[in-house]
């Protein structure tokens, strides 16, 4: 067990690239706060041990990004589960919005970074305004058993009603009022603008849905974080 | 005083839950499987640090893990003790096997040796 405890003679301690080394250890200062309260100092340690290459501080960079936006181990910073995997849904919703804007816009728009990004955000109000509004309404008919229970086929089973009405307005929207715009001078594939536009609005809308839909494992979070909460505070479940 | 969130939650979400775990319990690392398989086998022998592991997997896969992927592997068994650290006043904490962690590999085991028993038929009558 000592030697297997030893450091291997094969690779000496130091070898590697002494800028990949420095990097790496500054990576670790990406973890977030209780990661590296609880596993810094080793971390730290591996790093000085090891010899370290280029594929290490990769490793490392993507390790950060994943606990950041992972609910599972520590999950920054909400103090219940339930609320580490709304955090972390937030951080991948920022990171696939990002991602697909600057594709689309790499695409279908390379111009002006204000002006693309003014266009993003008009996309985002009306994807936020829509889904709200048709998630009260839709909300409000549910509850008053007013609307029924449409019956989907499996695979088409997670987008909701009230995301598919919110399609429809965007696009009764857009046939309205939108594509009688002008196109900004800055887009460079003018016939692809109008259809771009939509299609962002659209996958906004999906966006927002998928991830803040109340997924089982969330309903299982928020359950046990409120039973804990009555247990703690009144010995058992409220009796009604 | 009942928070006002409790009666929703209790009566709107009160029923078992419908997934069942995954039979496989290495399953739920989900891309950490393969690395926490390794991890564990790594200190079946005996506590091992950090360093350690990584060495004990490349001598045996031929790949050592990076730091970060290593470090996510270990904190997952851990949040389900399978394995544990060792109290230690060095900075490199040494980890060991959990009796938890000990079953979890051996029906690891079990499962690929029974794999690759019906693989070597099959190859033979093949």
């Amino acid at each position: 067990m000592a030697d297997a405890n030893a450091p291997d003679p094969d690779v000496p301690p130091g070898t590697g690239s002494p800028a990949a080394r420095r990097i790496a250890t500054r990576i670790l200062r990406w973890y977030p706060k209780p990661w590296r309260a609880r596993y810094g100092a080793e971390m730290r340690a591996l790093v000085a041990e090891m010899p370290v290459a280029w594929r290490q501080v990769a490793d490392l960079a993507i390790g950060a990004a994943r606990e950041w936006v992972s609910p599972r181990a520590f999950g920054w910073p909400a103090r219940s589960a339930a609320g580490r995997i709304q955090v972390a849904r937030g951080f991948k919703f920022a990171l696939v919005i990002v991602a697909f804007e600057m594709v689309i816009h790499a695409t279908v728009t390379p111009g002006t970074i204000s002006g693309i990004w003014g266009e993003s955000l008009r996309s985002a109000c009306l994807a936020v305004v829509l889904a709200t509004i048709v998630r009260m309404v839709l909300g409000f008919l549910v509850w008053r058993r007013a609307w029924p229970r449409v019956v989907r086929p499996r695979w088409f089973g997670h987008v909701r009603s009230a995301e598919i009405a919110c399609w429809f307005l965007a696009i009764a929207i857009w046939i309205v009022g939108d594509h009688n715009q002008p196109v900004p001078a800055y887009v460079s594939m003018p016939g692809l603008y109008g259809f771009a536009h939509h299609f962002q609005t659209v996958v906004w809308i999906h966006l927002l849905f998928q991830f803040s839909a109340r997924t089982k494992r969330l309903q299982r979070a928020q359950m046990s974080h409120t039973k804990r909460l009555l247990q703690s505070r009144h010995g058992g479940w409220p009796t009604v | 005083m009942i928070p006002p969130t409790a009666g929703y939650y209790a009566f709107r979400y009160n029923r078992p839950a419908v997934s069942p775990q995954p039979r496989e319990p290495f399953a739920s690392l989900g891309r950490f499987s393969e690395v926490g398989f390794h991890i564990l086998v790594a200190l079946a022998e005996g506590p091992k640090h950090g360093y350690a592991m990584m060495q004990d997997i490349g001598g045996m896969t031929g790949a050592r893990p990076g730091p970060g992927t290593l470090y996510a592997a270990i904190a997952r068994l851990e949040q389900r003790r399978w394995i544990e650290p060792v109290a230690s006043d060095d900075r490199r904490r040494p980890y060991r096997l959990t009796n938890a962690g000990r079953q979890a590999l051996r029906a690891r085991l079990e499962a690929q040796a029974s794999v690759a028993r019906v693989a070597r038929t099959r190859l033979a009558h093949g």
